[in-house]
Order: structure tokens, then C-alpha cells, then sequence
């Protein structure tokens, strides 16, 4: 009967409910059971456990800001929007070595790309000029690179010798590797620009600060 | 009527109707819903506009459905098995002078994805001089990556056409150490691997080529 008073008096200092409230279930078994959906207009404030390991695991959640009728829809991070994708490349019969603009079509200013796993695997395309590396029968040795680079809005990759090639135009190559793409929406790109640190000669050298951000 | 049924219906005629805050197990309530308990949903619940978090991020958790028992809990890298990203760092000695061919690190083909990012290779001893053998005017291309064979992740680092690492003349035996840098990424959290895309480059001069988008992204 306590119950009727407070809820008789609703305007003047709030309403309590003291034993587990039912929404739509007569024998709630929490302190507010709800069966059905619930949609929170602002903030949620929960005072959650620590997930300790088990076997069956767990799945990230997250909210859809576009989801249907009402927007918010807490639901598993990877039916919505996967923070990492790790996305395989195999690029084949390349030209001697010189891959020197690969366009990904994977947009830059949505994602951060990492290339990692590399594999070189050399072949010809005349077996009487075989691949046996890169070619320099000087001291100068070149220098190799394999990096990402942003370019007309999209990722592009380059991997080669700049200076140097094949001894013969026959030679191949096909560069296996697997690009790591991070979206934008999950990680911070600390400097939205390259930051460019002059060393003066030095060969060591301090920043003063760490990125903004860190 | 039992007075947990009359609640029931109470609540659903006011909760509709009301502005005044509501505790639930709480006289002094400061939100317009103010649980001191837990709450259980049968279905789906919405955050419409739950705010942006601005903080630094060591100030905030990921928040995680335990498939156990379906409580939304806090994740905490430190109390759980695996996270989405692991590091590790292989340290290996004395390897044969030809590299590294086949190392199997046991770790599941189905439930993770490896990657070798840096690698340094040195002498044995931590020596710095190591060489590749063979050839001064070639110089080898090389593999440096972790595949899969037999359900588990293998690592190989080797130089291109046999070539091998080769010490000073002094130091046997003739073995080197490799240190590699590997991300292990957990395949059912936060990442998917799309199937590889094949391109042939037709031997184009340029080296210039376009390849599809990423299935997923």
C-alpha cells in the first residue's frame, strides 16, 4: 500500500518504486524488468562489471545512429561497422620490380592502411634470362622501399627499387602482402598532415612534445 | 491482484505520462530513470543521443555483452584472455644461417590473424655484422610473413633464390638471431579478413595499376 501513496504524489518530490518493477511481465526477477525494447532519450549511466573470461566469450557492443524507427540501436560492433579489416593482396607478373603506383580504391580520408607480411617471389618471363634479384654491378646499391601513400583521395602502395631493376626486362615479380585498413571512425590520426622534423646532420633528436592527442 | 501485478499496471499508465524523476530502489532519484539495482531487457535497447566521449581514452572502456549469462560488462584487456590486437615479440637464436623457413607458434588458424610488421636480423651473439651470401651485383627480394599450414600459424623470414645470411668468418657456429614483430588479431573481434585480391599486372612499364575495393570496409 506504501507503493499507492508515493505514486498518488507524483509531482512533488519524485517517485520510488522500493521492490523489482515489471514493464510488461508480471514477475520481474530484476530490480526493473522490461519485457520488450527500451530507447533512453539521452544518457544511460551503468556501474558495469569487469568481463573476466569465458568460455562461450563476448561480443563488443555499439550504437547504430541510423537504426530504424528509433536511432541508437545497441546491437554487436560487427554487424554494424568492422574497426579492422584485413584485407590480402596478391599482385602478380609485375614488371621487373617496379610497383610503383598501386591504387587500392580504399578512401583515406575514412581509413589508416598498414602493409605488413610482405613476400617477394621472383620469376621471368624468358628462361634464358632468369630473375636472380635486383641488379648492380656497381658499388651503389640503391635503396628499396615499400610503403602506403595517399593520393587522388585513395590509398595507393609502392614497392621496389627506385634506382635500380632487374638485370633484364624479363624479369618478374609477384609481391604478396596484406594491408591493414583502420577506420577512422575507431583511431586517431594524430597529424592529419605528415609532420616533418629537421635533424640538422644530427643523428638523434627530440620531438619537445608528444603528437597533440597522446 | 497481486501488488506486483498492480505495480505493473501503474507503471506502464504513468511511466507514458509523467516528468517527474522515477528511482527504482531509490527515494532520491537524480536521473529520469534511477535504478539501484540491475535492469533486464527481453529485447533491444536504444541510446537515441547518448553523448560523444571527449576524454582521454585511458578514461574509457569498451563495452561488451557476456555471452554467458548476456550482461553488458566493461572489457578490460588485463582480465580477459586475448583482445582484439596482441603483440608479440619472437626473439629467436641461434637459427640456421639460411633463415627462418617454418616456425610453428601454435597459435590457431581459425580463431587469429597473424602479421609480421618489423623484423631485425643480426649475428649470432647479437652481432652486428650479418651479410647475404653470394652474387655483389644481385641483390635478393625476400619473404617475410606468417602463413598458415595445418590449422596453426607458421613464420618465415627468407632472402629470395637460396641466398643465405653469412657472419664474420670467426664466429661459429654460423648461426644468426632474428627478432620479428608480430600482431596477432583476433578474428571474431572488431576485425574481418576479406578473401585476397588477385591482380596481374600484365608486365605493365609504368608499374602503375588500379585493384578492386575491399569486399567489406
Amino acid at each position: 500500500m506504501k507503493n499507492y501513496l508515493i505514486i498518488l504524489l507524483p509531482m512533488v518530490s519524485g517517485i520510488l518504486f522500493s521492490q523489482n518493477v515489471g514493464i510488461g511481465t508480471i514477475s520481474p526477477t530484476e530490480m526493473l524488468e522490461v519485457n520488450g525494447s527500451v530507447a533512453v532519450g539521452t544518457s544511460v549511466y551503468v556501474n558495469p562489471n569487469t568481463y573476466t573470461a569465458t568460455p562461450s566469450g563476448f561480443d563488443v557492443l555499439a550504437v547504430d545512429p541510423q537504426s530504424a524507427i528509433v536511432n541508437g540501436k545497441v546491437m554487436k560492433v560487427e554487424t554494424l561497422y568492422t574497426p579492422i579489416i584485413i584485407q590480402p593482396y596478391s599482385i602478380s607478373n609485375i614488371y621487373r620490380d617496379d610497383l610503383n603506383n598501386l591504387d587500392l580504391q580504399i578512401p583515406s580520408d575514412k581509413y589508416m592502411v598498414a602493409i605488413t607480411n610482405f613476400e617477394a617471389v621472383p620469376s621471368t618471363s624468358n628462361s634464358s634470362q632468369p630473375n636472380s634479384g635486383i641488379y648492380s654491378n656497381t658499388t651503389v646499391k640503391g635503396h628499396f622501399v615499400i610503403r602506403t601513400f595517399e593520393s587522388g583521395g585513395t590509398w595507393r602502395v609502392n614497392i621496389g627499387y627506385p634506382t635500380l631493376n632487374t638485370q633484364y626486362t624479363s624479369g618478374r615479380y609477384t609481391y604478396n602482402f596484406d594491408v591493414i585498413l583502420l577506420s577512422k571512425r575507431f583511431f586517431k590520426v594524430l597529424n592529419e598532415s605528415v609532420t616533418t622534423y629537421n635533424l640538422n646532420g644530427d643523428i638523434s633528436g627530440d620531438a619537445g612534445t608528444a603528437p597533440s592527442g597522446i | 491482484m497481486t501488488k506486483k501485478q498492480i505495480i505493473t499496471v501503474v507503471t506502464v499508465l504513468f511511466f507514458g505520462l509523467i516528468n517527474a524523476q522515477v528511482g527504482i530502489g531509490k527515494a532520491n532519484p537524480v536521473q529520469t530513470l534511477d535504478i539501484n539495482g540491475n535492469m533486464k531487457l527481453s529485447n533491444t535497447l536504444y541510446l537515441e543521443n547518448p553523448g560523444v566521449h571527449t576524454g582521454s581514452s585511458v578514461n574509457s572502456y569498451l563495452i561488451v555483452k557476456d555471452n554467458s549469462n548476456n550482461v553488458i560488462k566493461r572489457y578490460v584487456p588485463e582480465t580477459s584472455d586475448y583482445s582484439a590486437i596482441n603483440s608479440v615479440t619472437y626473439a629467436f637464436t641461434a637459427v640456421n644461417y639460411s633463415g627462418l623457413s617454418n616456425y610453428d607458434t601454435g597459435i590457431s588458424a581459425s580463431s587469429y590473424y597473424l602479421t609480421i610488421g618489423g623484423y631485425i636480423i643480426r649475428g649470432g651473439g647479437d652481432n652486428s655484422n650479418v651479410y647475404i651470401s653470394g652474387s655483389n651485383s644481385n641483390i635478393p627480394l625476400y619473404s617475410a610473413r606468417a602463413f598458415v599450414q595445418n590449422g596453426t600459424w607458421r613464420l618465415t623470414f627468407l632472402p629470395n633464390h637460396g641466398r643465405v645470411f653469412t657472419v664474420p668468418a670467426d664466429q661459429t657456429p654460423k648461426n644468426i638471431e632474428m627478432r620479428l614483430n608480430v600482431i596477432v588479431y583476433r578474428r571474431d573481434m572488431l576485425t574481418i579478413v576479406n578473401p585476397t585480391i588477385n591482380l596481374n599486372m600484365n608486365a605493365d612499364t609504368s608499374g602503375n595499376g588500379t585493384a578492386t575495393p575491399p569486399e567489406k570496409m
